[in-house]
């Protein structure tokens, strides 16, 4: 975050975050202040909650709505109506030949020698997936020309069906999109009300499987997405909040709604990244070049890598996959989605999952979840399984006076009684023995979490700054950096709504891709120029630029390459065009020997092609968002709880802060430090503080 | 860490470090995926990685393959009878002769000691399917070979480096003996990185517990891991259950070639006696023993339903015994290529046999296993080009659910290859790739459907497919219906004829290849089926009315296409009287294979040329 002396009195802004349990509501004012507010989601309709909460904000902090900049929203909308299904009944027209690519997939299934899986239902039934006479070849060529009339009768049929969404993709239409075109000619004339998708305009990217899918999803949640984003506005414009409504990205960028509701399958899945934008900013505002982002909630926990102030992307991505993202291992459980996403990796651990024994007497944290409801036992809401967070309180980390100041009140008797019978009983050992292994457990899958986006990726996590977050984040974030070798954590303010603030500091930005299949030697020089000028135009229509003239942007320019003959892929930012071509062939190619040097440990004298051509388009000079209040301290700033630190330790009386009471220079830890949202948790070991920003600075050694 | 003071504190160690090995092996595997140059490894994750203790017991695996997860160990054996004495830091070794640790030669073991305090305390290897080793044919898993000799290179034990010093003659040996040189060499390099990834953590984890702590905490484990296995196996009911499978051929004569097994269970152990299987054949389907014992512990893997860690503690309750020489324990000069069939048949076997003990676990036989296209030529420009394509699959319908249609087998988790991106590197064009409707066998819960691709040539190719099932049908479980063929079509447009399962051939440009995988098999009587089933499929036009009746007994309005309920009950208990009254029962076994007779004019009649 930009420190709030540096810049001159700005607009105010709003950032909003819909999550399955919460909404958070963040504003900046004019005068450089910020504010949260969380509120229960409103399923029924998620856009109450978003009105209510900027409502009940702006008018607590006398807001002046007409003067907002603009609207940074988050929302769950299209996600949910995959994972329920409650998208628009959806139509495809194929390739004649290919109706069933997008039910066979790319075969492989997410677990070995588990024939119990099933495969996730197609958002097409096969009855609604219909071939069209045509095909084009691999170089654009048209082998059998489109058949109109036949097109016709079969949109014809899907509508006699009742579609209300098309999706069209066809073979190779990256490469000659005309047949989608005409196609989509067609629509438009003689069923204008239609929802239409075509696999070029969503992804003009090689692979048809990985196309269609993201065609399907795209046309499958087009009406939902559209209608909320409408409401939203209506609602926006009746608080005279008529400021642009952005809309954040699976790739952490934010594009209008407009955009949005055009291309939904770029917002599908945006909740992670925002938290990890958040991540990128605190990062460049404190000069950390290389971050490990730990973000911990109910139910799951999810990490990412920032380099140099920038996370990582991915173009593999599946929706709805139970698996854990992040491993090519354990691909196809899900809905492939390929735009482009922050790579993160995601476990099912979270305060909420559930510690067990197994047959042979093995403890077990997961995967199964309480969820928010039962919840933990200590929550007395019902639960009866034992949990990490139960686990939590009986170690001493948690304050047994209850959580977010006292509104959620907790039942440690239970907790301790359910846990001793259900866990502690069974393996014969202390309550807080057990409690310890349990949370060394949980820490474990998160460890390998955390090792899959960094030593898997050739990075050592001892170079790595972790940023701590969630609610349950910094609980285990210093235990988990500890094994990792992690020398500094960071843990922000308000550590539960931080991803809402990511929201404020997301850019407008958009990835524009298209194939490109070229031997990088035979490269012309116009014509590739001439891509790149289109995927530019296509870049600036991708983020909306209509609604935003006073946004300046810069351009990226990327390709994707290879070896010849190698089955992956590759991106190296293109050089400046120099005006000796075959030198900036040669530079060009240079800039890929290195890439697959550090990526595969060598390089040879192959020759490469070109795959793919990217053009990111990024707004230049985003407002960012000004340093956080000073945080509350309380005046019994000496508060003591019995906490356990392993038997190594032991149990240890260890001072219980607020973060404001914590001091600007280092003191020794153990040491425990409440926020309204979170609490963090210090080991021995550690040295503690808290700097300008507010954030909570931990640190290997003593003070 | 202190010393574990109870059984509980143990157990809380044991799946750290459980959780911590998996984690150095799922290191190692994407170390292998990231940096290797083949589609075979990159796209079929046709690689393993493991960790060994001293004496060559795995300790843990990466899951990649499963079929040849339980290869690994005769590799490792091998290695140390050969370097026991004579391992050094810095070392790695390398194998792949069938008949001294390796299953056919494109698997390659690499293996790496792991010395701790100059003490030998272990080894992590890798394997991987290389591109190719030379022989007979690019790719070196020509059906055709009789002997090893035709197939490539051998390598018995070797090292690859010596205290840490490259062996340039031996990469050089490995460079001048295939075809794609620059793919191999890289494979290989991807190999190393993840032994040295391997050898990185695998130090960590021993000094952060001391090497007493850790083997004390490695043998709880491998324990842990035996008492799941036989707790499982325990609740099976005891007994012995055989049953003989069949290959369709061996490529060479026509005769069907039988995998039989025997399988005692009892006292929480499994002994599988596969006697009785076909002799070693003249072709490249034979099995080393180690594949055969890989193949045996994927498919009890899959039978048992607990989370069991990847190592030796799971093998301790499982005996194999397959007699020397036969096709299952194969014995110089025996070629061993293609072998991969073998070992899907292998568990298609085992999963027969229990069938009877198991019948809510084993499901009707798959397709049989994946089928490879390999095409290969040259481009006019004068560029070489080959590629395996992997086709398959659907499984089999089970106790309580339908078989999954378009899955790869179990015994190999492969992605197919985007038509898209085939089209970009071979002259062919695919014309078609789906279901194909009326195919999978009937059941309460139905087989997944047959898949079809259809290819045009574009120039003249190599042409070489080694599939199977298509005279033998998988099995069906109890009243569940056998699947249906594969099928074979090669010919110019609109004359394909019926080929074998297995051939190679040169085509010319124009000429098409349909090739179609087997049906699954069935699991259950199919007028059991629900009537809202067997209308989806309708629906969905995978199932015609005519079949549904035949098959089904449910009887279609032909105007609408609704199912007739009541029409359906009284057609269904007709057939149920009908049944009863010839004093049938159907006993919850597999399926008899489909005999010979019915093979060709079977293949013609589901092809529409007849």
């Amino acid at each position: 975050m930009s420190p709030s002396g540096q810049q001159p009195p700005q607009e105010s802004r709003i950032g909003v975050d819909v999550g399955g349990t919460f909404t958070d509501v963040v504003v900046t004012s004019q005068s450089g202040d910020i504010y949260t507010y969380k509120l229960l989601s409103t399923p029924r309709d998620f856009s109450e909650g978003v009105v209510e909460g900027i409502g009940e904000i702006i008018r607590s902090h006398r807001i002046e709505p007409a003067e907002t900049r603009d609207v940074v929203h988050g929302s769950t909308v299209a996600t949910n109506a995959i994972l329920e299904r409650k998208g628009a009944l959806t139509g495809l027209l194929t390739t004649a030949g290919f109706a069933d690519v997008l039910e066979l997939r790319r075969l492989r299934v997410p677990k070995l020698y588990d024939v119990t899986w099933q495969k996730p239902q197609p958002l097409v039934d096969r009855s609604r997936r219909l071939e069209v006479i045509e095909r084009v070849g691999v170089d654009g060529e048209v082998v059998t020309a489109l058949d109109l009339d036949d097109a016709r009768q079969k949109v014809k049929r899907l509508m006699e069906m009742g579609v209300e969404s098309i999706a069209v993709s066809l073979i190779h239409s990256y490469a000659d999109p005309s047949h989608e075109t005409a196609i989509g000619e067609l629509l438009a004339k003689e069923y204008p009300h239609v929802w239409t998708s075509l696999s070029h305009r969503v992804l003009p990217v090689i692979r048809e499987y990985e196309r269609t899918s993201t065609t399907v999803l795209n046309a499958y949640v087009r009406p939902v997405v559209a209608s909320y984003l409408e409401a939203l506005r209506g609602k926006l414009d009746g608080l005279d909040v008529t400021a642009p409504l952005l809309i954040m990205q699976s790739n952490g960028g934010v594009m209008t709604s407009e955009a949005a509701a055009e291309r939904p399958a770029y917002v599908v899945e945006s909740g992670p990244a925002a938290g990890v934008i958040a991540s990128s900013g605190l990062a460049r505002s404190l000069g950390v070049d290389n971050a490990i982002t730990f973000d911990m909630g109910g139910t799951t926990a999810k990490t990412a890598l920032v380099e140099d102030g920038e996370p990582h992307f991915t173009a593999e991505f599946e929706v709805a996959s139970a698996m854990s993202a992040g491993s090519r291992l354990r691909s196809g459980g899900g809905y492939a989605l390929s735009v482009p996403f922050i790579d993160l990796a995601e476990v099912g651990a979270g305060g909420g999952s559930i510690v067990w024994i197994d047959s042979a007497g093995a403890p077990k944290v997961g995967p199964s979840s309480a969820g928010a409801l039962p919840g933990p036992v200590c929550y007395g809401k019902g639960g009866d399984e034992p949990t990490v967070t139960d686990a939590n309180l009986l170690l001493g980390y948690l304050n047994p006076e209850g959580l977010l100041d006292g509104a959620v009140k907790l039942d440690v008797g239970r907790a301790r009684a359910v846990f001793d019978h259900k866990v502690a009983g069974p393996l014969g050992l202390d309550t807080q023995v057990a409690a310890y292994g349990a949370h060394l457990i949980a820490n474990a899958s998160m460890i390998r979490a955390i090792k899959s986006v960094s030593v898997q990726r050739g990075r050592d996590p001892r170079d790595f700054t972790m940023i701590a977050f969630g609610g349950s984040g910094p609980v285990h974030a210093v235990g988990i950096a500890r094994e990792l070798g992690i020398k500094r954590v960071i843990v922000p303010p308000q550590p539960g709504v931080f991803s809402a603030v990511g929201l404020l500091e997301a850019r407008l930005e958009f990835h524009a891709k298209k194939t490109y299949l070229r031997r990088t030697a035979s490269l012309s020089r116009r014509e590739l120029q001439s891509e790149i000028g289109e995927l530019e135009a296509q870049a600036r229509e991708g983020v909306g630029h209509k609604k935003l003239h006073t946004v300046s942007f810069e351009f990226e320019p990327w390709v994707e390459m290879r070896y010849v003959g190698q089955g992956f892929e590759l991106p190296v930012r293109l050089p400046p065009f120099a005006d000796d071509w075959s030198s900036w062939v040669g530079e060009l190619n240079r800039a890929f020997g290195e890439q697959h040097l550090n990526t595969y440990g060598h390089v040879t004298n192959n020759p490469t092609e070109i795959v793919q051509l990217l053009v990111v388009i990024r707004e230049l000079n985003p407002p960012g968002v000004p340093a956080s209040n000073r945080p509350d301290s309380q005046a019994d700033g000496s508060r003591k709880r019995e906490v356990f630190f392993g038997d190594a330790i032991g149990l240890l009386p260890t001072p219980v802060l607020r973060r404001g009471d914590l001091a600007l220079t280092p003191a020794d830890a153990p040491m425990i430090v409440e926020d309204y949202d979170a609490t963090t948790v210090v080991p021995p070991g550690y040295r503690v503080f808290r700097d300008r920003s507010q954030n909570v600075i931990i640190e290997e050694g003593s003070a | 860490m202190t010393a574990p003071t109870s059984a509980g504190a143990a157990a809380i160690e044991r799946e750290l470090i459980r959780e911590g090995l998996a984690a150095i092996c799922e290191e190692m595997a994407v170390s292998v995926l990231r940096t290797s140059h083949s589609e075979t490894v990159k796209s079929a994750m046709d690689f393993s990685t493991a960790l060994c203790d001293e004496t060559g017991q795995i300790i843990a695996q990466g899951v990649t393959l499963p079929n040849q997860l339980g290869a690994l160990p005769e590799a490792v054996a091998a290695i140390l009878r050969r370097f026991r004495d004579d391992f050094h830091p810095g070392d790695v070794a390398m194998v792949n002769d069938p008949f001294d640790g390796g299953m056919h030669l494109p698997d390659i073991f690499v293996v790496r000691p792991v010395f701790f305090d100059s003490k030998f305390v272990g080894l992590v290897a890798t394997v991987a399917h290389h591109a190719d080793l030379g022989g007979m044919v690019a790719g070196s898993m020509s059906p055709y070979a009789e002997e090893c000799f035709q197939e490539g290179l051998r390598i018995p034990p070797v090292k690859l480096y010596s205290r840490g010093k490259r062996e340039e003659g031996v990469f050089a040996l490995l460079g001048a003996n295939t075809r794609v040189p620059d793919i191999v060499l890289g494979d290989f390099d991807a190999q190393l990185v993840a032994c040295a990834t391997g050898v990185k953590a695998f130090d960590q984890m021993i000094r952060r517990y001391g090497l007493a702590e850790f083997r004390a905490h490695v043998a709880a484990l491998l324990d842990y891991t035996e008492m799941l296995t036989r707790q499982e196996i325990r609740t099976f009911p005891e007994g012995t259950y055989s049953y003989i499978d069949y290959l369709d051929d061996d490529g060479v004569r026509d005769d069907p070639v039988p995998i039989a097994v025997s399988i005692e269970i009892r006292d929480g152990g499994v002994t599988l006696d596969f006697t009785g299987s076909s002799p070693q054949v003249r072709s490249s389907l034979n099995n080393t023993l180690s594949f055969t014992n890989s193949n045996t512990y994927a498919a009890m893997r899959t039978l048992l339903r607990s989370d069991i860690p990847n190592n030796a503690g799971f093998f301790r309750p499982i005996t194999v015994k397959a007699p020397r020489g036969s096709i299952l324990n194969c014995v110089l000069p025996a070629a061993t290529g293609t072998r991969g069939l073998t070992g899907f048949r292998v568990m298609d076997a085992i999963f027969g046999a229990l069938a009877p003990a198991l019948p809510d676990r084993v499901m009707g036989a798959s397709d049989g296993g994946l089928s490879l296209v390999t095409v290969g030529g040259v481009r006019p420009g004068g560029e070489r080009f080959s590629v395996v394509e992997l086709v398959s699959g659907a499984w089999g319908g089970q106790a309580r659910q339908d078989g999954e249609d378009g899955v790869p087998n179990v015994g190999a988790n492969v992605s197919n290859i985007p038509v898209e991106m085939l089209e970009s590197s071979l002259p062919v064009r695919v014309d078609h790739y789906g279901y194909v409707p009326d195919t999978g066998g009937a059941g309460l819960h139905r087989g997944g459907l047959s898949l079809q691709r259809e290819y045009t040539f574009l120039q003249e190719c190599d042409l070489s497919v080694r599939s199977d099932r298509a005279t033998i049908y998988p099995y069906g479980i109890g009243a569940g219906r056998p699947g249906t063929p594969s099928l074979n079509l090669l010919g110019p447009d609109g004359e394909e004829v019926v080929m074998p399962s297995k051939f190679s051939q040169r085509v010319t440009a124009g000429m098409r290849l349909i090739h179609r995988t087997a049906g699954a098999g069935g699991w259950g009587d199919p007028l059991d089926r629900n009537i809202d089933s067997v209308a989806t499929d309708v629906r969905d036009g995978i199932l015609s009315p005519d079949r549904a009746f035949t098959e089904y007994g449910v009887v279609l309005r032909p105007d609408t296409a609704q199912v007739d309920p009541d029409a359906t009950e009284t057609e269904r208990t007709a057939r149920r009287v009908k049944f009863k009254e010839e004093g049938a029962t159907t006993p919850v076994t597999a399926s008899d294979p489909t005999p010979l007779e019915d093979r060709i004019s079977d293949a013609l009649r589901r092809s529409g040329k007849i």
